[in-house]
């Protein structure tokens, strides 16, 4: 870590006996409420030493009894933190349980969309009839839909649909949107009986073609 | 006329699995229960984690998690993407920690504590109440970090990320977490002072 | 006696819609109060046909008569949501105004049906 860092003290600033700096070398605090300690070592490194790295350690803090100390200092915070490392963990799986039970008993049903029949009053909530066409796309390789929404045309039941995607650059993008079209009005018409007259495509986002996600960092390809 | 149906892979991820969290976040905003439920599966951990710090037990770390997941799923209409919804969440969980900490009892002095059972109810060796009252104050410490320096610490030292990990999910240089680091240790090591 | 026939009304709607091929469940109402209630004791003890079982039933504000909104969830095997919609609409209209005469009342009776909600094959996996 030492090397990498801007700040890092140089190693000229060691005394020639390899010992430390000489108090006032060029030590300089990264830090603006950074300590020195007697024998010129910053208190930020000699906590980092302790706690966070086995690398380029530096000899004198494991030796000098200021510095040991200084690292001592710590040893009530990491102790009780330990409970906090190892102890019980919470269940996952039953929270999202409970989660969704709440979710799906309050489900947004946005406004209601005319189903294509004349003579009876049917209708879809947007949320469900988006659903089903946004699955139509994602049914196109290399293609994910974002958001769905319904404009209605005219004052009968026919309904404009527009979408945006994520697209994977791998085929011309025009092919791709015209086989997402394609699927949703398809769709539109045989899974769920909407008169759907156009469907207006954006692509938003480009789609990453990623093996599955490691476990612990970053999801969501930051 | 083009056959547009495809034959799926069962992993494949038409569930969202593989889909980047802003995307589900649209997805879940216009009712998409589905999309949700895959992104409380991939941040509920860190968030649980996150809440037991503040809270320091597992219950209250899952009813905050629970109430914040809820929550979030009844602003997702107006969360404008301007953060991560990483960090989106974060806030509404730490914000609920908040809230609860302020309607607990103060914790027991340490005079007042009962000597606990050799075990606790999942068969860990139970700790002293020496050690719970130093925990509690712990936590309660967390709770009054500022919140960069909060998160950079249990990243740290309660999940085991490295600089460069922590950098990546803060956004920040390294420095900079080094930096909120070194302060955060400062702080608690302040609050600790009567645990020595 | 209103009170008992609109219960009546719902529970009739509430079977009809229920026993139509590609009706998955009617979307239960709720109270964010009652959501919660739900989810900490992890049960769904909501009696068919009341307010909270998706069936909603009012005497028309114009004129005598019924108006039944239906609000189900569907899965599709196979099957149009209009279609499945459709049956819906007939057969609950059918139920009632049946109901009704078998009590002695001749009624004009309105449906409306509103799908909520779709199981799809991927939510199975």
């Amino acid at each position: 870590m030492a090397v990498d860092e801007p700040h890092a003290p140089p190693p000229e600033s060691l005394g020639a006996d390899g010992t430390g700096p000489k108090p006032g070398a060029a030590d300089v605090p990264s830090f603006a409420d950074d300590v020195v300690t007697p024998c010129g070592r910053l208190l930020s490194r000699i906590w980092e030493q302790a706690r966070d790295t086995a690398q380029a350690a530096d000899p004198h803090i494991s030796s000098c009894p200021h510095c040991r100390e200084a690292a001592e200092g710590l040893s009530a915070v990491t102790a009780a933190s330990q409970a906090l490392r190892t102890g019980d963990r919470p269940g996952l799986e039953a929270l999202a349980d409970r989660v969704m039970n709440i979710v799906r008993a309050e489900v947004r049903l946005g406004r209601l969309l005319p189903l294509a029949d004349p003579d009876r009053a049917l209708r879809i909530a947007e949320s469900a009839a988006a659903k089903v066409l946004r699955q139509a796309a994602d049914r196109v390789p290399g293609a994910r839909a974002a958001a769905c929404r319904f404009v209605p045309v005219g004052d009968g039941v026919d309904l404009r649909v527009t979408m945006t995607l994520a697209a994977a650059l791998d085929r011309p993008l025009p092919d791709r949107i015209h086989q997402v079209r394609r699927s949703v009005l398809r769709s539109a018409g045989q899974d769920l009986g909407l008169a759907v007259t156009a469907v207006d495509i954006t692509v938003v986002d480009v789609l990453e073609q990623e093996p599955p996600c490691r476990p612990g960092l970053t999801p969501g390809g930051a | 006329m083009i056959d547009t149906a495809v034959a799926l892979s069962p992993g494949r991820g038409l569930g969202g699995r593989d889909l980047p969290d802003g995307l589900l976040a649209v997805r879940a905003a216009e009712g998409d229960e589905e999309a949700f439920a895959v992104l409380v599966q991939r941040h509920g951990r860190p968030l649980l984690d996150l809440a037991r710090c503040m809270l320091g037990n597992p219950q209250d770390a899952e009813e905050a998690v629970q109430d914040a997941f809820v929550s979030a799923w009844r602003r997702l209409p107006e969360y404008r993407h301007s953060a991560e919804f990483h960090t989106w969440m974060h806030r509404i969980t730490v914000n609920r920690c908040l809230t609860m900490r302020h309607r607990r009892p103060p914790p027991l002095s340490l005079d007042t504590v009962a000597e606990p059972a050799a075990t606790d109810a999942w068969g860990q060796p139970a700790r002293s109440a020496e050690q719970e009252a130093a925990t509690a104050a712990l936590v309660r410490a967390l709770g009054e970090l500022d919140t960069g320096q909060r998160l950079c610490w249990i990243l740290r030292e309660v999940q085991g990320l490295s600089y460069k990990q922590i950098s990546h999910v803060t956004r920040s240089s390294e420095q900079a977490v080094r930096g909120r680091l070194f302060r955060a240790r400062r702080s608690l090591q302040e609050a600790m002072g009567p645990w020595r | 006696m209103t009170v008992d026939r609109t219960t009546t009304l719902l529970g009739t709607a509430a079977e009809a819609a229920l026993a139509v091929p590609g009706v998955a469940a009617l979307q239960p109402r709720r109270s964010p109060r009652t959501a919660a209630a739900v989810a900490s004791t992890g049960t769904d003890a909501t009696p068919k046909g009341t307010r909270e079982s998706g069936i909603r039933a009012d005497r028309s504000p114009d004129g005598p008569g019924w108006r039944i909104e239906v609000r189900c969830i569907l899965s599709f095997e196979g099957r149009r949501a209009l279609e499945i919609a459709q049956n819906v609409h007939d057969r609950v209209r059918a139920a009632v105004i049946s109901r009704l005469a078998a009590l002695d009342a001749v009624e004009r009776v309105t449906v409306e049906v509103t799908v909520t909600g779709v199981v799809t094959r991927y939510d199975l996996t």
